[in-house]
């Protein structure tokens, strides 16, 4: 017990710090992951350019969910996952004791898979983050600005009050981006955001993504290629745990150095 | 580390003190001087102060008010409470109590030292939002506290208590001289008699109920219906169903006389929500790809349910059976207008005569307690009802355990 | 069964027989249901066509032919929220700190141990009611006699624990938990979600909750009626937690085993009474349960 107490009373101590290269915003560095006994992640390497769209793709159960959960440590929310490795962003290494990691997801915004929003109003779903957070800023500014960015503004004006569960599949999810940008991040995160809305929904998403990355740094998982094609600057592709390849988008689909990427991208794969 | 976090655990570490002492001496009923109230008191208020001030005074985050106005509080408490009459008399209000200075002062100070040591996280997590959490989380372990030291309480009296009163003639005899002597040997019996037969009839009844809602009708105004009327029969005071199975069973079916089967037909309708819902849970846990692979070779429903569902989800239909028959069991109002006689009943060896029953038995004896010396037999009688019923449940709990393991 | 018969009814049309067979079987409750309320009501028909309204009256005095039984009835409900006012606050901080915080080690040791408190036999409750909260009571305020409402509330309390936790838990193991990572995502902390998002969207389930262990307490017989001490009277001042008093529960199991002729018949009005007020109030909870689940359910 007094162990523990010396611990949350040195707590204080500096987080470590490193130089990352320009332009880059996130680093991974030599990152293992694992549920109880099953390694996840093996040793992934990667850099997060600001201010661009880094997709990650590769076949189902290949770790890359698993990966952008560990961007902004919320793998820590599973009672069996365990670490080894370190993520940098902006220099500070967000898996070190030290570092709050409420701190790092305000910093790191999330979308998820399916649109999740809260059961309460449109406006309180923006407002959310900057509630949690007490940020003091201005709500109506704050969710005009956020509902403006993500693109829904002119859907929802009229009926901010209204409960967000009453959206559309595609509105709810553009909804969730505008709550997550209301935290002022400076990386969005975006888990496989389209895989439950139709075409129609999908390109206007895809459409948002491109104007996001004007002002923030967007990392995305996606199973569908032709989407990461068209969005994405860089491209990860990951297979089994590990991060076959990593290069510019149309290095990757144009001209892949690796067998197994190349295989993928062609279609030529089980 | 910093003064604020240094004053901080002092805050805690005082404050704890305090209140494990005030508890200490709510529960040993034992005197609390004003002094020792006062100084303890005085010493959280102290602490609470330098806090305060520290943090309104020398760091500009002006936070430290709740702490100041807390300290004052506490210090005001301790300086007003030699005006608190002792003991506190109720009786021109009509309320024919005294509350002693003792519980009182004792109480305050479990209470004041818990909302000290509360306070205290705050500052020590410099009052991030994580401060908020961890303070939080304390309130949660405290309830969790509070709501496993009364069952402590009652199962460590009732076992220390009742070991005294077990002996092999408790065990083996039939009462003597109105409990005073001899033991609960036909009680225990008629006990197991009463649920063993309950079961026999709650069984099909549930199980079949269960199958109908789980399997063959899932939507409509038929199943609402049922579904409502199990609900309101789970709901229904044990009371009500004693009555009914005076007024049905007694007076109707059985001649106005109490006996066994009149018993286990009134538990059958107490368990039978208990175990209609946990064999409907059992039931929709099977995966319906499991029923969809049957009927498509060509297996009727009925045959589907006999071969594939009711198997696997046999482990979870007799859990939820046995549970239901540990609260049976333990029950008293459903069976002492139907079934169950103090003495002379004897062993049972009738369905249609009555029988003694152990719930019966520690209500009887507790009737007389006062007037014959039948208080350790009580007890004896509490400490064999808990083992026989908290058994059951255990048994149950093992059963579901192991069944969760396998799906 | 003969061979032939089984030839005759095709493998589908027994198959509907086996049907009919369980809903037979599942209409049982229902009847169960009406029988309870039809015997009850005839049994208690005298009783009411003799006292009418006199029946919630708050005079009860056998001798002279006067049964009013709002007496019980208020004690009944007294009790109830005093119960709530222990069990309400311990339970949901229980259940919020099993649902939301406790690692799957520790629920998995604690939810037995919370569910052997639900299986100590509600007789033992009121015998170790009544020797020692009641003793305890009796010496440490200097009361009339250990028989009290406060005593009462406090072990309805502890009983009505196990249901408040299990229910509220349920509710809000239900609320959907990528609602949850998406507020944990925002950069909220765990406390934050569950004061934001979980317990606001639990809250029909947690309010069913309440209402169950409120309908248990009202119902609870044996623990009441032996530390309640069942004098027919009303508490004076009427919030007088240190008197004595009656439940319609304890009422009934007293006088029944002791009373014949119109006083059995009153016995039965109470009981329609309870019976009444309990169903009601398992509707409501049930209603509110559907809804709970509805809502995050019948989105998807």
């Amino acid at each position: 017990m007094f162990a523990k107490i010396q611990e949350l009373l040195e707590k204080e101590s500096s987080c470590e710090r490193t130089d990352l290269p320009d332009r880059v915003k996130m680093k991974v560095q030599d990152f293992d992951l694992w549920y109880d006994d099953i390694q996840a992640l093996k040793s992934v390497d990667m850099d997060v350019e600001e201010n661009k769209v880094t997709a990650i793709i590769g076949p189902s159960g290949c770790g890359k969910s698993t990966l952008i959960r560990s961007l902004n440590r919320m793998n820590d929310t599973i009672p069996s996952v365990r670490t080894e490795g370190k993520v940098w962003l902006d220099g500070y290494n967000i898996y070190d004791d030290v570092t709050d990691c409420v701190d790092i997801r305000r910093k790191v915004g999330m979308v998820f898979q399916k649109p999740n929003p809260f059961p309460f109003s449109i406006e309180n779903n923006v407002f959310y983050g900057c509630e949690v957070n007490g940020m003091d800023v201005d709500k109506d500014k704050t969710v005009e600005r956020c509902l403006k960015q993500a693109a829904i503004w002119d859907e929802v004006k009229d009926r901010l009050d209204e409960n967000a569960l009453s959206l559309s599949g595609g509105q709810q999810q553009r909804l969730c981006i505008a709550r997550a940008l209301a935290t002022e991040p400076e990386v969005i995160l975006m888990d496989e955001p389209c895989s439950a809305l139709d075409p129609i929904a999908t390109a206007k998403i895809e459409d948002l993504i491109d104007e996001l990355k004007k002002d923030y740094t967007v990392v995305i998982v996606t199973h569908n290629m032709q989407q990461a094609a068209r969005v994405s600057d860089y491209t990860a592709y990951m297979y089994l745990g590990e991060l076959i390849e990593f290069g510019k988008t149309t290095q990757i689909f144009e001209n892949p150095k690796k067998k197994s990427t190349e295989k993928y991208i062609t279609g030529r794969f089980g | 580390m910093s003064l604020r976090k240094i004053i901080a655990l002092w805050i805690f570490i005082v404050s704890a003190g305090v209140a494990i002492y005030g508890f200490w001496n709510l529960y040993n009923q034992s005197e609390i001087g004003y002094w020792t109230m006062a100084g303890s008191l005085l010493l959280i208020s102290v602490v609470c102060y330098a806090s305060g001030i520290h943090h309104h005074i020398i760091s500009k985050r002006q936070k430290g008010l709740p702490m100041l106005v807390y300290g004052t509080f506490v210090l005001s408490a301790a300086a007003l409470s030699i005006y608190i009459p002792n003991p506190l008399d109720l009786r021109p209000w009509e309320i024919y109590v005294r509350i002693p200075n003792s519980f009182f002062f004792s109480l305050f100070m479990l209470l004041s030292g818990l909302f000290g040591a509360y306070l205290s996280f705050r500052p020590f997590y410099d009052y991030k939002k994580e401060g908020a959490q961890v303070g939080a989380y304390y309130v949660f372990y405290l309830t969790l506290l509070f709501t496993l030291f009364p069952l402590f309480l009652i199962i460590f009296n009732i076992v220390t208590r009742g070991m005294g009163g077990i002996t092999w003639e408790f065990l083996t005899q039939d009462i003597v001289s109105m409990g005073e002597e001899g033991g609960v040997f036909p009680a225990i019996l008629g006990t197991l008699a009463m649920i063993s037969l309950t079961a026999i009839i709650v069984l099909p009844l549930g199980v079949g109920t269960a199958i109908y809602l789980a399997e063959y009708a899932k939507k409509g105004l038929a199943v609402r219906v049922i579904r409502t009327a199990v609900n309101i029969l789970q709901g229904t005071p044990s009371i009500v169903h004693g009555l009914f199975g005076y007024a049905f069973f007694v007076l109707i079916l059985f001649d106005g006389k109490k006996c066994l089967l009149a018993g286990a037909l009134t538990l059958a309708i107490l368990t039978l929500p208990i175990v209609t819902r946990s064999a409907e849970e059992a039931l929709n846990s099977i995966p319906g790809e499991l029923r969809d692979a049957s009927l498509a070779l060509g297996a009727t429903k009925w045959q589907t349910i006999r071969k594939m569902v009711l198997p696997p989800s046999l482990p979870g239909i007799l859990t939820g059976t046995v549970l239901g028959l540990g609260r049976a069991a333990g029950e008293t109002a459903p069976i002492m207008f139907t079934a169950v006689y103090f003495s002379g009943a004897g062993t049972p060896s009738s369905l249609l005569k009555p029988v003694q029953a152990l719930p019966y038995h520690l209500l009887s004896l507790y009737r007389l307690v006062g007037y014959r010396d039948v208080e350790q037999q009580a007890w004896a009688t509490a400490l064999i009802l808990l083992m026989i019923v908290l058994g059951i449940n255990f048994i149950a709990i093992i059963l579901r355990e192991k069944y969760r393991q396998r799906f | 069964m003969p061979k032939e018969f089984e030839k005759v009814i095709s493998r589908s049309s027994k198959d509907k027989i086996v049907q009919a067979i369980f809903f037979g079987i599942a209409t049982f409750s229902v009847l169960i249901i009406s029988f309870i309320f039809i015997f009850l009501f005839i049994r208690a028909y005298p009783a009411i066509e003799e006292f009418g309204m006199g029946l919630l009256s708050s005079d009860w005095n056998v001798s002279r032919n006067e049964f009013g039984l709002f007496p019980a009835l208020y004690g009944s409900i007294f009790i109830a929220i005093g119960a709530l006012l222990v069990s309400v606050p311990l339970g949901l901080g229980v259940a919020i700190y099993l649902s939301e915080i406790a690692s799957n080690k520790i629920r998995m040791i604690l939810k037995p141990i919370i569910e052997l408190l639900a299986g100590i036999p509600s007789i033992v409750y009121g015998f170790i009611g009544a020797i020692l909260l009641g003793r305890f009571l009796y010496d440490t305020f200097a009361m009339r006699g250990v028989n009290s409402f406060l005593a009462a509330m406090l072990i309805l309390g502890i009983m009505a624990l196990p249901i408040i936790i299990s229910l509220s838990d349920d509710a809000m193991k239900s609320v959907p938990k990528d609602m949850k990572d998406a507020s944990l995502a925002l950069g909220a902390t765990k406390w934050q979600t569950i004061r934001k998002v979980t317990i606001p969207g639990a809250i029909s389930g947690i309010s069913s909750a309440v209402i169950m262990g409120m309908g248990r307490a009202i119902g609870e017989t044996m623990a009441v009626m032996l530390i309640i001490g069942s004098v027919m009277k009303m508490p004076v001042p009427f919030f007088n937690i240190f008197d004595t008093g009656n439940t319609l529960t304890a009422l009934i199991a007293v006088h029944m085993g002791e009373s014949h002729g119109i006083i059995i018949s009153v016995l039965f009005t109470a009981g329609i009474m309870l019976f009444t007020i309990v169903a009601i109030m398992s509707i409501i909870s049930d209603i509110l349960q559907t809804r709970t689940k509805e809502k995050f359910e019948g989105k998807r």
